[in-house]
Protein backbone atom coordinates (compact mmCIF):
# COMPACT_ATOMS: atom_id res chain seq x y z
CA UNK A 1 0.00 0.00 0.00
CA UNK A 2 1.20 3.43 -0.79
CA UNK A 3 3.40 5.10 1.72
CA UNK A 4 4.58 8.56 1.00
CA UNK A 5 7.96 8.25 2.52
CA UNK A 6 9.20 11.54 1.27
CA UNK A 7 6.70 13.16 3.54
CA UNK A 8 7.03 10.84 6.42
CA UNK A 9 9.95 12.17 8.34
CA UNK A 10 9.87 15.87 7.75
CA UNK A 11 9.42 16.69 11.35
CA UNK A 12 11.83 19.51 11.71
CA UNK A 13 9.86 22.26 10.05
CA UNK A 14 7.23 22.25 12.72
CA UNK A 15 4.35 21.80 10.34
CA UNK A 16 4.37 18.15 9.66
CA UNK A 17 2.67 15.66 11.90
CA UNK A 18 4.38 15.40 15.19
CA UNK A 19 5.53 12.11 16.52
CA UNK A 20 2.62 11.87 18.89
CA UNK A 21 0.11 12.85 16.24
CA UNK A 22 1.44 10.16 14.00
CA UNK A 23 1.19 7.71 16.81
CA UNK A 24 -2.40 8.65 17.44
CA UNK A 25 -3.23 8.45 13.79
CA UNK A 26 -1.66 5.05 13.53
CA UNK A 27 -3.60 4.07 16.58
CA UNK A 28 -6.80 5.18 14.93
CA UNK A 29 -5.88 3.36 11.77
CA UNK A 30 -4.97 0.20 13.60
CA UNK A 31 -8.30 0.20 15.33
CA UNK A 32 -10.11 0.37 12.04
CA UNK A 33 -9.16 -3.21 11.32
CA UNK A 34 -6.48 -3.91 8.85
CA UNK A 35 -6.12 -0.57 7.15
CA UNK A 36 -3.21 1.36 5.82
CA UNK A 37 -2.17 4.73 7.16
CA UNK A 38 -0.54 7.16 4.79
CA UNK A 39 0.91 10.51 5.74
CA UNK A 40 1.22 13.39 3.36
CA UNK A 41 1.62 17.07 3.23
CA UNK A 42 0.04 19.69 1.07
CA UNK A 43 2.05 22.08 -1.00
CA UNK A 44 1.32 24.73 1.59
CA UNK A 45 2.78 22.55 4.28
CA UNK A 46 -0.33 21.36 6.04
CA UNK A 47 -0.11 17.72 6.95
CA UNK A 48 -2.75 15.24 6.07
CA UNK A 49 -3.21 11.59 6.67
CA UNK A 50 -5.52 9.04 5.20
CA UNK A 51 -6.63 5.71 6.49
CA UNK A 52 -7.45 3.33 3.73
CA UNK A 53 -8.87 -0.11 3.46
CA UNK A 54 -7.04 -2.86 1.67
CA UNK A 55 -8.60 -1.79 -1.61
CA UNK A 56 -7.00 1.59 -1.29
CA UNK A 57 -10.30 3.30 -0.66
CA UNK A 58 -10.07 6.14 1.78
CA UNK A 59 -11.92 5.62 5.01
CA UNK A 60 -10.68 8.65 6.84
CA UNK A 61 -8.99 11.83 5.79
CA UNK A 62 -7.33 13.72 8.60
CA UNK A 63 -5.71 17.09 8.19
CA UNK A 64 -4.27 19.71 10.44
CA UNK A 65 -5.18 23.06 8.99
CA UNK A 66 -4.54 26.28 10.86
CA UNK A 67 -4.00 24.33 14.02
CA UNK A 68 -7.30 22.51 13.93
CA UNK A 69 -7.73 18.89 13.16
CA UNK A 70 -10.21 18.01 10.47
CA UNK A 71 -11.34 14.45 10.16
CA UNK A 72 -13.56 13.29 7.35
CA UNK A 73 -15.17 9.89 7.46
CA UNK A 74 -15.70 9.37 3.79
CA UNK A 75 -18.28 6.61 3.87
CA UNK A 76 -20.49 8.49 6.24
CA UNK A 77 -19.44 11.81 4.75
CA UNK A 78 -19.14 13.27 8.18
CA UNK A 79 -16.59 15.87 9.13
CA UNK A 80 -15.44 16.76 12.58
CA UNK A 81 -13.15 19.60 13.49
CA UNK A 82 -11.48 19.91 16.83
CA UNK A 83 -8.40 21.35 18.43
CA UNK A 84 -7.45 17.95 19.74
CA UNK A 85 -6.78 15.10 17.41
CA UNK A 86 -7.91 12.33 19.67
CA UNK A 87 -11.03 14.20 20.67
CA UNK A 88 -11.90 14.70 17.06
CA UNK A 89 -11.42 11.05 16.33
CA UNK A 90 -13.51 10.07 19.31
CA UNK A 91 -16.27 12.43 18.29
CA UNK A 92 -16.34 11.03 14.85
CA UNK A 93 -15.77 7.38 15.52
CA UNK A 94 -17.21 7.09 18.98
CA UNK A 95 -17.06 3.66 20.44
CA UNK A 96 -15.10 2.35 17.53
CA UNK A 97 -12.04 3.77 19.20
CA UNK A 98 -10.73 2.30 22.35
CA UNK A 99 -8.82 4.34 24.81
CA UNK A 100 -5.13 4.24 24.44
CA UNK A 101 -3.35 1.78 26.57
CA UNK A 102 -1.19 2.67 29.42
CA UNK A 103 -1.83 5.59 31.64
CA UNK A 104 -1.58 8.91 29.98
CA UNK A 105 -2.41 11.92 31.98
CA UNK A 106 -2.51 14.95 29.82
CA UNK A 107 -2.98 18.32 31.33
CA UNK A 108 -3.97 21.33 29.37
CA UNK A 109 -1.91 24.49 29.29
CA UNK A 110 -4.44 26.32 31.38
CA UNK A 111 -3.69 23.97 34.21
CA UNK A 112 -0.15 25.18 34.34
CA UNK A 113 0.51 27.43 37.22
CA UNK A 114 -2.37 26.28 39.29
CA UNK A 115 -1.53 26.09 42.89
CA UNK A 116 -4.35 23.81 43.72
CA UNK A 117 -3.19 20.29 44.06
CA UNK A 118 -5.00 17.71 42.07
CA UNK A 119 -4.78 14.27 43.44
CA UNK A 120 -4.57 11.19 41.42
CA UNK A 121 -3.35 7.71 41.89
CA UNK A 122 -0.58 6.70 39.65
CA UNK A 123 -0.74 3.44 37.91
CA UNK A 124 2.61 2.02 38.57
CA UNK A 125 3.67 -1.51 38.46
CA UNK A 126 7.24 -2.07 39.30
CA UNK A 127 7.80 -5.23 37.45
CA UNK A 128 10.65 -6.89 35.77
CA UNK A 129 13.66 -7.74 37.73
CA UNK A 130 16.99 -8.06 36.12
CA UNK A 131 19.90 -9.85 37.52
CA UNK A 132 23.53 -8.91 37.26
CA UNK A 133 22.86 -5.38 36.23
CA UNK A 134 24.73 -3.17 38.50
CA UNK A 135 28.48 -3.04 38.61
CA UNK A 136 29.66 -3.45 42.15
CA UNK A 137 31.61 -0.24 42.00
CA UNK A 138 28.44 1.72 41.53
CA UNK A 139 27.22 0.89 44.96
CA UNK A 140 30.04 2.86 46.46
CA UNK A 141 29.29 5.95 44.53
CA UNK A 142 27.92 8.70 46.69
CA UNK A 143 24.50 9.91 45.76
CA UNK A 144 24.66 13.24 44.02
CA UNK A 145 23.24 16.10 45.90
CA UNK A 146 20.47 18.03 44.31
CA UNK A 147 18.88 21.22 45.45
CA UNK A 148 15.28 21.23 46.42
CA UNK A 149 12.77 22.09 43.85
CA UNK A 150 14.70 20.38 41.19
CA UNK A 151 13.55 18.45 38.28
CA UNK A 152 15.67 15.88 36.61
CA UNK A 153 16.06 16.72 33.02
CA UNK A 154 17.98 14.92 30.41
CA UNK A 155 18.92 16.88 27.38
CA UNK A 156 17.88 15.04 24.31
CA UNK A 157 18.81 15.27 20.75
CA UNK A 158 16.65 18.28 20.23
CA UNK A 159 18.20 20.38 22.90
CA UNK A 160 19.44 23.63 21.53
CA UNK A 161 22.90 24.80 22.26
CA UNK A 162 21.58 27.65 24.32
CA UNK A 163 19.48 25.31 26.35
CA UNK A 164 22.35 22.95 26.74
CA UNK A 165 24.46 25.80 28.01
CA UNK A 166 21.79 26.83 30.46
CA UNK A 167 21.39 23.29 31.64
CA UNK A 168 25.11 22.86 31.95
CA UNK A 169 25.23 25.97 34.08
CA UNK A 170 22.38 24.69 36.17
CA UNK A 171 24.13 21.38 36.55
CA UNK A 172 27.26 23.11 37.66
CA UNK A 173 25.34 25.16 40.14
CA UNK A 174 23.58 22.10 41.39
CA UNK A 175 26.83 20.36 41.94
CA UNK A 176 27.82 22.78 44.67
CA UNK A 177 25.03 22.73 47.20
CA UNK A 178 25.18 25.13 50.05
CA UNK A 179 25.90 23.15 53.19
CA UNK A 180 24.49 25.91 55.32
CA UNK A 181 21.09 25.63 53.85
CA UNK A 182 19.27 23.14 56.01
CA UNK A 183 15.99 23.67 54.32
CA UNK A 184 17.32 22.24 51.12
CA UNK A 185 16.22 18.98 52.55
CA UNK A 186 18.22 16.49 50.63
CA UNK A 187 17.12 13.01 51.25
CA UNK A 188 19.88 11.36 53.14
CA UNK A 189 20.76 7.76 53.21
CA UNK A 190 20.02 7.76 56.89
CA UNK A 191 16.57 9.06 56.23
CA UNK A 192 16.07 6.47 53.60
CA UNK A 193 17.19 3.73 55.90
CA UNK A 194 14.89 4.99 58.62
CA UNK A 195 11.98 5.09 56.28
CA UNK A 196 12.84 1.73 54.89
CA UNK A 197 12.78 0.34 58.39
CA UNK A 198 9.42 1.88 58.94
CA UNK A 199 8.22 0.45 55.72
CA UNK A 200 9.22 -2.96 56.97
CA UNK A 201 7.35 -2.69 60.22
CA UNK A 202 3.98 -4.31 60.76
CA UNK A 203 2.53 -0.90 61.30
CA UNK A 204 3.05 -0.23 57.67
CA UNK A 205 1.45 -3.40 56.58
CA UNK A 206 -1.92 -1.80 56.10
CA UNK A 207 -0.42 -0.12 53.11
CA UNK A 208 -0.11 -3.39 51.33
CA UNK A 209 -2.99 -4.57 49.23
CA UNK A 210 -5.26 -6.90 51.05
CA UNK A 211 -5.09 -10.38 49.72
CA UNK A 212 -8.40 -11.57 50.86
CA UNK A 213 -10.67 -12.03 53.76
CA UNK A 214 -9.53 -14.25 56.55
CA UNK A 215 -5.91 -13.58 56.11
CA UNK A 216 -4.25 -13.49 59.46
CA UNK A 217 -2.27 -10.38 58.76
CA UNK A 218 -1.31 -8.30 55.88
CA UNK A 219 2.17 -8.85 54.62
CA UNK A 220 4.90 -6.45 55.39
CA UNK A 221 5.59 -3.94 52.75
CA UNK A 222 8.70 -5.71 51.62
CA UNK A 223 6.76 -8.87 51.10
CA UNK A 224 3.74 -7.29 49.61
CA UNK A 225 3.10 -7.80 45.96
CA UNK A 226 4.13 -5.01 43.74
CA UNK A 227 1.53 -2.36 43.30
CA UNK A 228 -0.13 -2.77 40.02
CA UNK A 229 -1.44 -0.26 37.63
CA UNK A 230 -4.18 1.96 38.88
CA UNK A 231 -4.92 -0.11 41.94
CA UNK A 232 -7.52 2.13 43.46
CA UNK A 233 -7.09 1.06 47.04
CA UNK A 234 -3.41 1.30 47.39
CA UNK A 235 -2.86 3.78 50.16
CA UNK A 236 -0.04 6.17 49.87
CA UNK A 237 2.64 6.29 52.44
CA UNK A 238 5.50 8.60 52.83
CA UNK A 239 7.69 5.90 51.54
CA UNK A 240 5.62 5.55 48.45
CA UNK A 241 4.49 8.98 47.65
CA UNK A 242 6.33 12.09 46.96
CA UNK A 243 7.45 13.99 44.01
CA UNK A 244 10.68 13.53 42.31
CA UNK A 245 11.58 17.08 42.15
CA UNK A 246 11.74 18.39 45.62
CA UNK A 247 14.44 17.18 47.85
CA UNK A 248 13.02 17.88 51.24
CA UNK A 249 13.52 15.73 54.24
CA UNK A 250 11.06 12.96 54.53
CA UNK A 251 9.18 12.74 57.73
CA UNK A 252 8.47 9.10 57.66
CA UNK A 253 4.81 9.64 58.16
CA UNK A 254 2.96 6.62 57.04
CA UNK A 255 -0.58 7.66 56.67
CA UNK A 256 -2.76 10.53 55.98
CA UNK A 257 -0.23 12.95 54.70
CA UNK A 258 -0.65 13.92 51.18
CA UNK A 259 2.43 14.25 49.16
CA UNK A 260 2.65 16.27 46.10
CA UNK A 261 4.59 16.50 43.00
CA UNK A 262 5.69 19.90 42.10
CA UNK A 263 7.49 19.72 38.99
CA UNK A 264 8.98 23.09 38.95
CA UNK A 265 7.62 25.85 36.90
CA UNK A 266 4.24 25.64 38.44
CA UNK A 267 2.94 22.70 36.60
CA UNK A 268 -0.21 21.20 37.78
CA UNK A 269 0.72 19.24 40.81
CA UNK A 270 -0.31 15.76 41.42
CA UNK A 271 -0.29 13.58 44.39
CA UNK A 272 -2.09 10.98 46.31
CA UNK A 273 -4.05 11.27 49.43
CA UNK A 274 -3.42 9.16 52.40
CA UNK A 275 -6.63 7.38 51.85
CA UNK A 276 -5.53 6.29 48.49
CA UNK A 277 -8.51 7.59 46.63
CA UNK A 278 -7.62 8.81 43.26
CA UNK A 279 -8.83 11.75 41.39
CA UNK A 280 -7.61 13.79 38.58
CA UNK A 281 -8.35 17.32 37.78
CA UNK A 282 -7.54 19.63 35.02
CA UNK A 283 -6.52 16.71 32.95
CA UNK A 284 -8.36 16.68 29.72
CA UNK A 285 -8.10 13.47 27.95
CA UNK A 286 -7.00 11.40 30.88
CA UNK A 287 -6.26 7.97 29.65
CA UNK A 288 -6.33 5.04 31.90
CA UNK A 289 -5.69 1.48 31.25
CA UNK A 290 -6.09 -1.82 32.81
CA UNK A 291 -3.52 -4.21 33.95
CA UNK A 292 -0.81 -5.21 31.59
CA UNK A 293 -1.60 -8.57 30.18
CA UNK A 294 1.71 -9.90 31.30
CA UNK A 295 3.24 -7.66 33.89
CA UNK A 296 6.29 -9.85 34.26
CA UNK A 297 7.35 -9.17 30.71
CA UNK A 298 8.89 -5.73 30.48
CA UNK A 299 8.07 -3.34 27.72
CA UNK A 300 4.88 -4.93 26.63
CA UNK A 301 2.92 -1.72 26.84
CA UNK A 302 3.66 1.14 24.52
CA UNK A 303 2.27 4.46 25.52
CA UNK A 304 2.32 7.42 23.22
CA UNK A 305 1.69 10.88 24.43
CA UNK A 306 -0.33 13.47 22.68
CA UNK A 307 0.64 16.67 21.00
CA UNK A 308 0.56 18.72 24.14
CA UNK A 309 2.10 18.50 27.56
CA UNK A 310 1.48 15.03 28.82
CA UNK A 311 1.94 13.28 32.10
CA UNK A 312 2.65 9.67 31.52
CA UNK A 313 2.70 7.30 34.42
CA UNK A 314 5.42 4.83 33.76
CA UNK A 315 5.77 1.30 34.93
CA UNK A 316 8.20 -1.49 34.47
CA UNK A 317 6.51 -2.87 31.44
CA UNK A 318 5.92 0.43 29.72
CA UNK A 319 7.88 2.13 27.01
CA UNK A 320 6.63 5.58 26.24
CA UNK A 321 7.04 8.49 23.95
CA UNK A 322 5.79 11.81 25.09
CA UNK A 323 5.38 13.28 21.66
CA UNK A 324 5.31 16.99 21.34
CA UNK A 325 5.18 19.40 24.19
CA UNK A 326 6.76 19.34 27.59
CA UNK A 327 6.07 15.87 28.82
CA UNK A 328 6.43 14.54 32.31
CA UNK A 329 7.25 10.91 32.76
CA UNK A 330 6.20 9.89 36.20
CA UNK A 331 8.28 7.14 37.71
CA UNK A 332 6.99 5.39 40.75
CA UNK A 333 9.62 3.92 42.97
CA UNK A 334 8.86 0.80 44.90
CA UNK A 335 8.69 1.26 48.62
CA UNK A 336 11.15 -1.46 49.35
CA UNK A 337 14.10 -3.00 47.66
CA UNK A 338 13.45 -6.22 45.88
CA UNK A 339 16.98 -7.33 45.57
CA UNK A 340 17.66 -6.97 41.91
CA UNK A 341 16.96 -3.56 40.43
CA UNK A 342 13.55 -3.21 38.92
CA UNK A 343 12.80 -1.35 35.76
CA UNK A 344 10.65 1.73 36.15
CA UNK A 345 10.06 2.14 32.45
CA UNK A 346 11.67 3.23 29.24
CA UNK A 347 11.36 6.73 27.89
CA UNK A 348 11.92 6.63 24.17
CA UNK A 349 11.82 10.25 23.10
CA UNK A 350 13.12 12.33 25.94
CA UNK A 351 13.69 15.88 24.76
CA UNK A 352 14.81 18.29 27.36
CA UNK A 353 14.64 21.06 24.84
CA UNK A 354 10.90 20.64 24.73
CA UNK A 355 10.66 20.60 28.49
CA UNK A 356 10.46 16.87 28.99
CA UNK A 357 11.35 15.71 32.44
CA UNK A 358 11.33 12.78 34.75
CA UNK A 359 9.38 12.95 37.92
CA UNK A 360 9.66 10.51 40.73
CA UNK A 361 6.96 9.36 43.01
CA UNK A 362 8.56 7.70 45.95
CA UNK A 363 11.74 8.11 47.81
CA UNK A 364 15.21 7.52 46.58
CA UNK A 365 18.42 9.04 45.42
CA UNK A 366 20.24 8.72 42.17
CA UNK A 367 23.16 6.38 42.55
CA UNK A 368 23.67 5.44 38.94
CA UNK A 369 23.76 7.68 35.93
CA UNK A 370 25.60 6.11 33.12
CA UNK A 371 25.55 6.14 29.38
CA UNK A 372 24.55 2.94 27.69
CA UNK A 373 25.64 2.27 24.18
CA UNK A 374 22.89 -0.29 23.84
CA UNK A 375 20.05 0.73 26.03
CA UNK A 376 18.19 -2.52 25.57
CA UNK A 377 21.13 -4.76 26.26
CA UNK A 378 19.71 -6.13 29.44
CA UNK A 379 16.09 -6.23 28.50
CA UNK A 380 16.17 -7.15 24.86
CA UNK A 381 15.74 -10.82 25.49
CA UNK A 382 12.64 -10.12 27.49
CA UNK A 383 11.30 -7.53 25.14
CA UNK A 384 9.12 -9.67 23.01
CA UNK A 385 7.08 -12.52 24.19
CA UNK A 386 7.60 -15.23 21.65
CA UNK A 387 9.31 -13.01 19.17
CA UNK A 388 12.95 -13.33 19.93
CA UNK A 389 14.00 -12.64 16.38
CA UNK A 390 12.10 -9.41 16.34
CA UNK A 391 13.63 -8.45 19.65
CA UNK A 392 17.07 -9.22 18.35
CA UNK A 393 16.44 -7.02 15.37
CA UNK A 394 15.55 -4.03 17.45
CA UNK A 395 18.00 -1.34 16.44
CA UNK A 396 20.67 -0.56 18.93
CA UNK A 397 20.06 2.76 20.56
CA UNK A 398 22.21 4.48 23.08
CA UNK A 399 20.82 6.27 26.06
CA UNK A 400 21.12 6.65 29.75
CA UNK A 401 20.56 4.34 32.62
CA UNK A 402 19.51 6.15 35.74
CA UNK A 403 19.38 4.13 38.90
CA UNK A 404 17.86 4.94 42.24
CA UNK A 405 18.61 3.75 45.70
CA UNK A 406 15.43 3.55 47.70
CA UNK A 407 16.56 1.99 50.96
CA UNK A 408 19.69 3.93 51.65
CA UNK A 409 22.19 1.16 51.19
CA UNK A 410 23.79 2.78 48.20
CA UNK A 411 22.71 -0.01 45.93
CA UNK A 412 20.59 0.56 42.92
CA UNK A 413 17.08 -0.67 43.52
CA UNK A 414 15.23 0.70 40.55
CA UNK A 415 16.15 2.30 37.30
CA UNK A 416 14.77 4.00 34.27
CA UNK A 417 16.08 3.83 30.73
CA UNK A 418 16.01 7.04 28.77
CA UNK A 419 16.83 7.81 25.19
CA UNK A 420 16.08 10.36 22.57
CA UNK A 421 15.70 7.58 20.06
CA UNK A 422 12.48 8.90 18.70
CA UNK A 423 9.59 7.60 16.72
CA UNK A 424 11.39 5.25 14.43
CA UNK A 425 13.14 3.43 17.15
CA UNK A 426 9.99 3.35 19.17
CA UNK A 427 8.16 1.83 16.24
CA UNK A 428 10.79 -0.85 16.01
CA UNK A 429 10.49 -1.36 19.72
CA UNK A 430 6.76 -1.73 19.40
CA UNK A 431 7.21 -4.32 16.77
CA UNK A 432 9.71 -6.19 18.85
CA UNK A 433 7.30 -6.00 21.70
CA UNK A 434 4.72 -7.75 19.64
CA UNK A 435 2.75 -4.74 18.56
CA UNK A 436 2.20 -4.88 14.85
CA UNK A 437 0.15 -3.13 12.27
CA UNK A 438 1.99 0.07 11.63
CA UNK A 439 2.97 -0.60 8.10
CA UNK A 440 3.34 2.96 7.07
CA UNK A 441 4.99 3.92 10.26
CA UNK A 442 7.48 1.15 10.06
CA UNK A 443 8.28 2.03 6.52
CA UNK A 444 9.38 5.40 7.63
CA UNK A 445 11.15 4.23 10.69
CA UNK A 446 14.60 3.73 9.31
CA UNK A 447 15.26 7.38 8.76
CA UNK A 448 14.55 8.21 12.31
CA UNK A 449 16.57 5.35 13.61
CA UNK A 450 19.54 6.61 11.75
CA UNK A 451 18.85 10.12 12.84
CA UNK A 452 18.13 9.25 16.40
CA UNK A 453 20.61 10.68 18.78
CA UNK A 454 21.50 9.30 22.08
CA UNK A 455 21.05 11.18 25.25
CA UNK A 456 24.61 11.69 26.25
CA UNK A 457 24.39 14.75 28.38
CA UNK A 458 24.22 14.26 32.09
CA UNK A 459 21.15 14.86 34.10
CA UNK A 460 20.75 18.51 34.57
CA UNK A 461 18.94 20.22 37.30
CA UNK A 462 16.59 23.06 36.89
CA UNK A 463 16.74 25.66 39.54
CA UNK A 464 13.09 26.39 39.75
CA UNK A 465 11.87 26.44 43.27
CA UNK A 466 8.71 24.58 44.12
CA UNK A 467 5.67 26.17 45.56
CA UNK A 468 4.42 23.57 47.93
CA UNK A 469 0.94 23.79 49.28
CA UNK A 470 0.64 23.86 53.03
CA UNK A 471 1.26 20.52 54.56
CA UNK A 472 2.87 19.07 51.56
CA UNK A 473 5.86 16.88 52.04
CA UNK A 474 8.36 17.12 49.36
CA UNK A 475 10.46 14.08 49.45
CA UNK A 476 12.50 14.89 46.40
CA UNK B 1 -15.96 0.87 8.83
CA UNK B 2 -16.91 -1.19 5.84
CA UNK B 3 -14.11 -3.12 4.43
CA UNK B 4 -13.80 -5.08 1.29
CA UNK B 5 -11.52 -7.95 0.59
CA UNK B 6 -9.20 -6.96 -2.19
CA UNK B 7 -7.35 -8.91 -4.79
CA UNK B 8 -3.74 -7.81 -4.28
CA UNK B 9 -3.02 -7.73 -7.99
CA UNK B 10 -6.06 -5.66 -8.67
CA UNK B 11 -5.32 -3.40 -5.74
CA UNK B 12 -1.84 -2.76 -7.05
CA UNK B 13 -3.21 -1.91 -10.47
CA UNK B 14 -5.75 0.38 -8.92
CA UNK B 15 -3.01 2.09 -7.00
CA UNK B 16 -0.92 2.54 -10.09
CA UNK B 17 -3.77 4.07 -12.01
CA UNK B 18 -4.61 6.41 -9.20
CA UNK B 19 -1.08 7.64 -9.03
CA UNK B 20 -1.30 8.33 -12.73
CA UNK B 21 -4.55 10.14 -12.18
CA UNK B 22 -2.93 12.16 -9.43
CA UNK B 23 -0.10 13.23 -11.63
CA UNK B 24 -2.54 14.15 -14.36
CA UNK B 25 -4.66 16.17 -11.98
CA UNK B 26 -1.65 17.94 -10.62
CA UNK B 27 -0.43 18.83 -14.07
CA UNK B 28 -3.86 20.22 -14.91
CA UNK B 29 -3.94 22.34 -11.79
CA UNK B 30 -0.45 23.64 -12.21
CA UNK B 31 -1.20 24.33 -15.84
CA UNK B 32 -4.12 26.43 -14.72
CA UNK B 33 -1.89 28.32 -12.30
CA UNK B 34 -3.84 27.32 -9.25
CA UNK B 35 -2.68 26.40 -5.85
CA UNK B 36 -4.24 23.47 -4.13
CA UNK B 37 -6.12 25.80 -1.84
CA UNK B 38 -7.39 27.90 -4.71
CA UNK B 39 -8.60 24.85 -6.55
CA UNK B 40 -10.29 23.54 -3.44
CA UNK B 41 -12.08 26.83 -3.03
CA UNK B 42 -13.33 26.78 -6.58
CA UNK B 43 -14.51 23.23 -6.22
CA UNK B 44 -16.12 23.95 -2.87
CA UNK B 45 -14.11 21.33 -1.09
CA UNK B 46 -14.48 21.39 2.65
CA UNK B 47 -10.77 20.92 3.20
CA UNK B 48 -8.14 21.71 0.68
CA UNK B 49 -5.76 18.95 1.68
CA UNK B 50 -8.04 16.67 -0.24
CA UNK B 51 -6.47 18.05 -3.40
CA UNK B 52 -3.08 17.02 -2.17
CA UNK B 53 -4.44 13.62 -1.32
CA UNK B 54 -5.84 12.84 -4.75
CA UNK B 55 -2.81 14.31 -6.46
CA UNK B 56 -0.78 11.85 -4.44
CA UNK B 57 -2.77 9.04 -5.94
CA UNK B 58 -4.91 8.27 -2.95
CA UNK B 59 -8.64 8.22 -3.30
CA UNK B 60 -10.52 9.71 -6.15
CA UNK B 61 -12.17 12.90 -7.20
CA UNK B 62 -15.84 12.62 -6.22
CA UNK B 63 -18.25 12.58 -9.11
CA UNK B 64 -20.20 15.51 -7.74
CA UNK B 65 -17.15 17.74 -7.85
CA UNK B 66 -15.83 16.73 -11.24
CA UNK B 67 -17.66 19.36 -13.23
CA UNK B 68 -16.42 22.19 -11.07
CA UNK B 69 -12.97 20.68 -10.94
CA UNK B 70 -12.86 20.52 -14.72
CA UNK B 71 -14.00 24.09 -15.06
CA UNK B 72 -11.45 25.24 -12.55
CA UNK B 73 -8.62 23.78 -14.54
CA UNK B 74 -10.09 24.87 -17.84
CA UNK B 75 -11.11 21.52 -19.17
CA UNK B 76 -14.28 20.22 -20.68
CA UNK B 77 -16.19 18.45 -17.91
CA UNK B 78 -17.15 15.57 -20.10
CA UNK B 79 -13.61 14.94 -21.19
CA UNK B 80 -12.41 15.42 -17.65
CA UNK B 81 -14.86 12.86 -16.30
CA UNK B 82 -14.09 10.44 -19.05
CA UNK B 83 -10.38 10.64 -18.36
CA UNK B 84 -10.90 10.15 -14.69
CA UNK B 85 -13.14 7.22 -15.37
CA UNK B 86 -10.35 5.62 -17.31
CA UNK B 87 -8.16 5.89 -14.27
CA UNK B 88 -10.69 5.11 -11.62
CA UNK B 89 -12.86 2.51 -13.29
CA UNK B 90 -10.87 1.13 -16.18
CA UNK B 91 -13.17 -1.78 -16.77
CA UNK B 92 -16.23 0.42 -16.88
CA UNK B 93 -14.38 2.78 -19.17
CA UNK B 94 -13.53 -0.10 -21.45
CA UNK B 95 -17.10 -1.27 -21.51
CA UNK B 96 -18.46 2.17 -22.23
CA UNK B 97 -15.98 3.51 -24.66
CA UNK B 98 -13.70 0.93 -26.15
CA UNK B 99 -14.89 -2.59 -25.73
CA UNK B 100 -16.53 -4.56 -28.47
CA UNK B 101 -19.77 -6.18 -27.47
CA UNK B 102 -19.23 -9.53 -25.88
CA UNK B 103 -20.88 -12.53 -27.47
CA UNK B 104 -24.09 -13.51 -25.83
CA UNK B 105 -23.72 -16.18 -23.24
CA UNK B 106 -25.47 -19.41 -23.97
CA UNK B 107 -28.39 -20.08 -21.74
CA UNK B 108 -27.62 -22.18 -18.77
CA UNK B 109 -28.95 -25.68 -18.69
CA UNK B 110 -28.00 -29.16 -19.42
CA UNK B 111 -28.92 -31.61 -21.93
CA UNK B 112 -31.44 -34.10 -20.83
CA UNK B 113 -31.75 -37.34 -22.60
Amino acid sequence: MATILQFAERLADGQDWTVSERAQLRDVGAQLDGVDVVFGKSEAGDPWCVVTDDSGEVLLHVARIDGDFVIHATHEDEIVQDEDLWSAAKRLLGDMLKERRGVLLAFPPEALGQTAVLAFLFAAAMRGEFDHWLPSSVSDAPPPAEPRGTTAQIPGSHTSEAQAAREAAATEAAGAPDPDAPDRGEVTREALRADAREAQTPAASHDAPMRGQGQAHAPAAAEAPAPTGAAPNTPTTAAQAGPATNRTEATGSQTGTASFSSGGGGDAGAGSTGGGDASAGGNDGVKTAGEPSNPQAPLTEFVEGGAGDDRIAMAGNIAATGGGGADTFVLTLPNASRGAPVLLGLVADFRAGEGDRLELTGKGVVVVDRAESDLLASVRTRLASGSASAAGDTPVMSGRHIGYDIDGDGQEDAYVLVTGGGVGWFAALRQAGGVVGDGAAMSGAATNIQGGEAVHAPISITAEAPHPPPGAEFLF
Amino acid sequence: MPRTAADPVRAAETQRLRREAGRWLKSLREGAGLTQAELAERVNLRYYTFVSQVESGIGRVPIETQALWAEAVGMDPSEFARTLLRYYEPELYRLLFTAEPRPKAKPAGRKIG
